[in-house]
């Protein structure tokens, strides 16, 4: 994308182009003395002194561009120091800024830190710029067990080279890939033939020759290696694992994923802002239209969009129905992985009934697409609220059917109790964020710590359990759906009336009826839909409470009709992270209820 | 540009850029300039001034109206405000009065996507429509104007730049305004077709709108699916600038692109229609060799097997065994590649271009406007070259003696434009082998015993020298068809299998090679020719040599 020079040559001499062009995209000055007097940066010019080279007030998240020679120092203040704690590192992803319009000639790529302080409250970004010829930085491994796979995620899209990290391989391509497809240069459409499947235990056959079991013996004990999927019942998706027993306890486990991987964030790259959401309605699938949401409400921030009330009281309802929806399969599949079989009907059945709600509104039930950049694609029927009463007044039903089967059930609780334990620090090394976070203890939720839509007006409780367990897990959920249909509840009474959408054609379609009846909405909306619409360059992270957890997007705008990056922050992908030390020492049929718990949807966890 | 540097400069101000432009600029091109753009729909660069459409209102310190920026000569000292609410709010009302009539037509209309009305209205309008549904005033749609036109009346917004074209340009005044206030339109006497006029296809390219359309584009593509490239027309040697807009490997049209020092803004209607010869029939898909009398599909492999057992075979017989003629239709660097080819690799001084005697009308015009009676892009390069060692006469005479074993011939199709087509024939058939590249199948290539499928100036990158000296860089605008394969590739193969060398490379690499060997292109750089192409200081006295 370099600039075209005009064919029609300028006539006369030309002053130099405005600087604040640059300073709008990567430029240090918005803000510099007020970002100054923040004690993550008044620390670590003390601590690391030369480390940051720039502070950065970015549509209000702080970013810092570090150096690479400094990360492990400077990560180590922020997570270490009395005044900064950031406890937790959220997300890591690569930025290739070779196709940026004009860049600041600094280096071609960035490793993008997004971390959290628990006891703060307090978000940083950091940039760390790599050398573009060996894209190489310390790894994070040793600080935050999040930074392992999140790495090898960047090293698959990028091929930045992580010092120090102790399984830098493939994640999400398989081993055969060739290239790094989320490099500029690396064309969207390139096909790869790939062959076969490669073993996680290096040395061992990928697959057991038939009525042949791999075994290894150590002593007098034989260790027998299963592998279970790619295509196994209780994974609900596609992946594997494969995992050495001695008798029936699970002693080390190898996780693979990406069996479902589509590269989502390239395709993002190649399409138009408002053709994302149905790649969205893909990742996590059971509560898509969260998703919807979560990527709308990023390119709004950007924009610095005002959505209309109705737009975010439709938002606001359909997120919690989708909560609701998304906890209810969790529970039920859990179950049926245990063989609770009855529930998993009580859980389907109310899942119908909120599909229909759905589909009265937009048409579509499993991929919604019904988001919109600015509010939603229709305005609901006019029947919505009663609709929505007739859902709400049957949901409690199916909801106490299941508490009465088994959350006092001495069965469940003897498989669930104490299983699948994963202490507090350690779910917040991983970066553990929504239910399964708040079953450790840690009372977390993005609707009550950054309220957005208002959810600081409603009344509402964030339940936080502290065994850590696959029951508290499922209490919580349990608990959860009866908090959302409170949020519905309350939402439904103070319903407003307006617009579900912006009135503002740039960013949103005009409406049908004026399309086709005046020429002046025609040429809007051909506009729109031939040349996108107009985002601003700069760069966001936005975060929403999904069903699973903090489901965030970092996006690059280029001030074109793309995006020019786009990262999910997947919380599935995060919390499944854990599961090989979660496995390990585990007995081979606590698998099930373990995996189950997690919420692990393919289409979230791949991308 | 020197008529340009020559006035005085004025300076002033717009939007508080200061702005400095020669005398006699209006202050929409001065705001052009500092990069302010003003909308605009009658205003036309080479055209003259109209001042029609009122879409460029600007406030001018100490004027008490608004005034048309595009009629509005720069004087030093002024100070202009083209974001001012005044003038924002005129353009609106005015956008909006020039939309009362529009129909709503963007879903059927070959313009949407590049079409000006769309661009302003999401720029500078956004206001309700206030005119009822029914109220529109209708005119004529789609009325047939001969060969090339379509009118649709009701979509025009009258900025007279198709009658100002037809007016002072190309001189038919095919197109005229008829009638009065709201029912005015542009049109020709009695709806009549339009005809005699050899640049009409360019009124479609300025239509800011979609009342004239073109008969061969309409409803063939959408314009946002077309990928454009830069690139030169090569129909004749004035080498227009022209954009080839393509999709999936075919070219929907040619479209002028701006250059003041050669077509302006246009381009002749022979030169638009030249990509459907480049594409059309029997554009020649792989490789093919003669075999018992026969031609047979092959393999690259084999062809450029064959081609060097025939050259070694020319070789064998002498000093003027091998024979070489190239063709003023290829590249600078394929001829650059070619004249090495022919003396270090096929080591023959019987190497010539002079074919249809068409280098000697290089600079002869053949109309008053644009075209040239020289119907290649390249003989001016042939010529910096020295191409012309012996003459292509003598070629022909030496291979009816059969004193040659081997031609090389560069773009077969060529040597159809000799003016005794029969001792072509008679000479290509003496000769034991003939060696040709050549983009489209032709009866002479019978006679050829390897054929090598060459890639058209569309389907590579390279420069095109025109009458003036000017070196005028072409963008690749999609990859070669099927096998075709351009011929410096194909050269540089052979000279690496016959143990010899030439210079090879992408174009870039090659241009800046020969610029810095050759004195005649007076050490241009590749990336100085930019998209509207360098002329070598030494040109014009070089040039006037030649002819």
């Amino acid at each position: 994308m370099t600039p075209r020079p005009s064919p029609e040559a300028p006539m006369a001499s030309v002053e130099s182009p405005d600087p604040r062009w640059k300073s709008r995209f990567w430029g240090h000055t918005q803000g510099a003395e007020a970002l100054r007097e923040k004690p993550t940066f008044r620390v670590l010019e003390q601590a690391c002194p030369g480390a940051v080279t720039a502070a950065e007030d970015r549509s209000g998240d702080l970013s810092l561009t570090v150096r690479a020679a400094d990360l492990l120092k400077v990560a180590r203040t922020l997570r270490d120091h009395p005044d900064l704690r950031y406890d937790m590192l959220l997300d890591v992803c690569g930025l290739d800024r070779s196709a940026l319009p004009e860049g600041d000639g600094g280096e071609r790529f960035h490793a993008v830190y997004h971390l959290y302080s628990m006891p703060r409250g307090k978000r940083v970004r950091l940039h760390v710029p790599l050398a573009t010829e060996h894209p190489e930085v310390d790894s994070l491994t040793s600080l935050w067990a999040s930074a392992n796979w999140a790495e090898r995620e960047a090293f698959d899209m990028y091929g930045f080279r992580f010092r120090g990290h102790p399984d830098l391989r493939r994640i999400l391509c398989h081993e055969e890939f060739v290239g790094h497809p989320l490099r500029k240069d690396y064309p969207p459409d390139r096909r790869h033939m790939l062959s076969r499947t490669y073993s996680s235990f290096p040395g061992l056959p990928a697959d057991s020759p038939e009525g042949q079991r791999i075994s290894v013996v150590e002593g007098d004990v034989e260790k027998v290696y299963i592998n279970l999927g790619p295509s196994h019942p209780a994974t609900h998706g596609t992946f594997r694992i494969q995992a050495r027993l001695d008798g029936e306890v699970i002693e080390e486990s190898r996780t693979e994923v990406g069996y479902l991987h589509r590269c989502f964030e390239k395709m993002c790259e190649a399409h138009q802002f408002t053709q994302i959401f149905p790649f969205t309605d893909r990742l996590n699938y059971l509560s898509a239209f969260n998703n919807n949401v979560g990527y709308a409400m990023t390119v709004e921030k950007l924009l610095g969009l005002e959505l209309p009330e109705r737009a975010i009281a439709i938002r606001v309802i359909l997120m919690e129905f989708s909560r609701i929806m998304d906890h209810m399969v969790t529970i039920g599949t859990n179950l049926v992985d245990m063989g609770a079989l009855t529930n998993f009907w009580y859980a389907y059945l109310p899942r119908e009934e909120i599909y229909t709600l759905i589909e009265a509104c937009c048409g579509a039930r499993l991929t919604v697409s019904y988001g919109r950049i600015g509010g939603v694609s229709q305005d609901v029927p006019e029947n919505f609220i009663a609709l929505a009463n007739g859902v709400l007044e049957r949901l409690p039903e199916f909801v106490d059917y299941i508490d009465a089967l088994i959350t006092k059930n001495m069965i469940f609780q003897k498989r669930t109790r104490d299983v699948g334990v994963l202490p507090r620090d350690r779910a917040l090394s991983y970066a553990w964020t929504g239910p399964v976070l708040r079953a450790t203890g840690v009372q977390f939720d993005l609707r009550r710590a950054h309220p957005y839509y208002g959810y600081e007006t409603y009344d509402f409780e964030i339940p936080v359990r502290t065994n850590g367990d696959v029951y508290d897990r499922y209490v919580i959920r349990m608990q959860e759906i009866r908090e959302s249909m409170k949020i519905i509840r309350q939402a439904i009474e103070r319903f407003p009336g307006g617009a579900h959408i912006v009135d503002d054609w740039t960013v949103a379609l005009p409406p049908k009826n004026e399309v086709y009846t005046n020429i002046e909405a025609l040429m809007a909306h051909f506009k729109f839909v031939m040349h996108g619409p107009k985002v601003p360059a700069g760069e966001v992270y936005s975060y929403t409470e999904s069903p699973v957890g903090e489901l965030g997007f970092y996006l690059v705008a280029d001030g074109g009709p793309k995006p020019y990056r786009l990262h999910c922050r997947a919380p599935g992908f995060y919390i499944f992270s854990a599961i090989d030390e979660n496995l390990k020492g585990a007995m081979i049929s606590d698998f099930a209820a373990n995996l189950g718990s997690l919420a692990i949807v393919a289409g979230e966890l791949d991308r | 540009m020197s008529e340009a540097t020559a006035k005085p400069m004025v300076e002033l101000t717009i939007d508080g850029k200061k702005a400095t432009v020669p005398d006699g600029t209006n202050v929409l091109e001065a705001a052009k300039s500092v990069g302010i753009r003003v909308p605009n729909f009658c205003y036309h660069a080479d055209l003259t001034w109209e001042g029609s459409c009122r879409m460029c209102l600007v406030s001018i310190e100490g004027r008490p109206k608004l005034a048309p920026s595009c009629c509005e000569p720069v004087k030093a000292g002024m100070v202009v405000h083209v974001g001012s609410p005044e003038a924002e709010t005129a353009r609106r009302a005015q956008l909006e009065f020039i939309l009362l009539n529009h129909p709503l037509d963007c879903p059927i209309c070959d313009q949407a996507g590049e079409c000006k009305l769309q661009d302003y209205y999401v720029e500078h309008g956004r206001y309700e429509s206030r005119m009822p549904r029914g109220l529109k005033v209708h005119k004529k749609k789609v009325v047939d104007l001969g060969e090339r036109i379509v009118l649709d009346k009701e979509r025009c917004v009258l900025c007279s730049r198709c009658v100002r074209f037809c007016r002072e340009v190309s001189g038919s005044h095919a197109l005229q305004f008829f009638t009065r206030g709201v029912t005015t339109e542009i049109g020709t006497e009695n709806d009549g077709p339009i005809t005699g006029d050899d640049y009409i296809g360019n009124v479609v390219d300025i239509c800011p709108v979609g009342a004239l359309t073109a008969k061969d584009f309409r409803f063939r593509q959408r314009v946002w699916f077309l990928k454009s490239a830069e690139s030169v027309c090569g129909h004749c040697s004035t080498g227009c600038n022209i954009r080839v807009d393509s999709k999936d490997g075919t070219v929907y049209r040619f479209v002028p692109r701006r250059n003041p020092e050669v077509n302006k803004s246009w381009i002749c209607d022979a030169g638009r229609d030249s990509y459907k010869l480049l594409q059309g029939p029997g554009r020649l898909a792989g490789p093919r060799l003669r075999r018992a009398g026969t031609h047979v599909p092959a393999s690259w492999e084999e062809a450029l097997d064959a081609a060097q057992a025939a050259i070694a075979h020319g070789k064998k017989a002498g000093a003027n065994g091998i024979a070489a003629i190239a063709s003023p239709d290829v590249s600078t660097e394929a001829l650059y590649v070619f004249r090495a080819f022919a003396r270090d690799v096929l080591g023959t001084s019987l190497v010539d271009y002079r074919v249809d005697g068409s280098h000697e009308k290089t600079t002869v015009m053949a109309d008053k406007i644009l075209r040239h009676a020289d119907p290649h892009a390249n003989n001016t390069a042939c010529a910096w070259l020295g191409l012309g060692q012996a003459s292509v006469n003598d070629i022909l005479d030496a291979c009816e003696k059969e004193q040659v074993k081997t031609l090389y011939v560069l773009r077969a199709e060529f040597l159809r434009g000799h003016p005794e087509p029969e001792r072509v024939r008679r000479a290509l058939s003496r000769v034991e082998h003939v060696i040709a590249h050549a983009t489209h199948d032709i009866p002479e290539l019978t006679l050829a015993s390897v054929v090598f499928p060459d890639a058209t100036y569309l389907e590579m990158d390279g420069t095109f020298v025109n009458y003036q000296g000017r070196v005028q860089r072409f963008a690749r605008a999609y990859p070669p068809v099927a096998e075709a394969w351009p011929a410096t590739g194909v050269m540089a193969q052979l000279a690496k299998r016959l143990g010899g060398a030439v210079p090879a490379g992408t174009a870039d690499k090659l241009f800046d090679e020969m610029s810095a060997a050759e004195p005649a292109f007076g050490g241009l750089r590749w990336k100085d020719l930019g998209l509207l192409g360098a002329q070598p200081k030494s040109a014009q006295t070089v040039g006037a040599e030649e002819r």
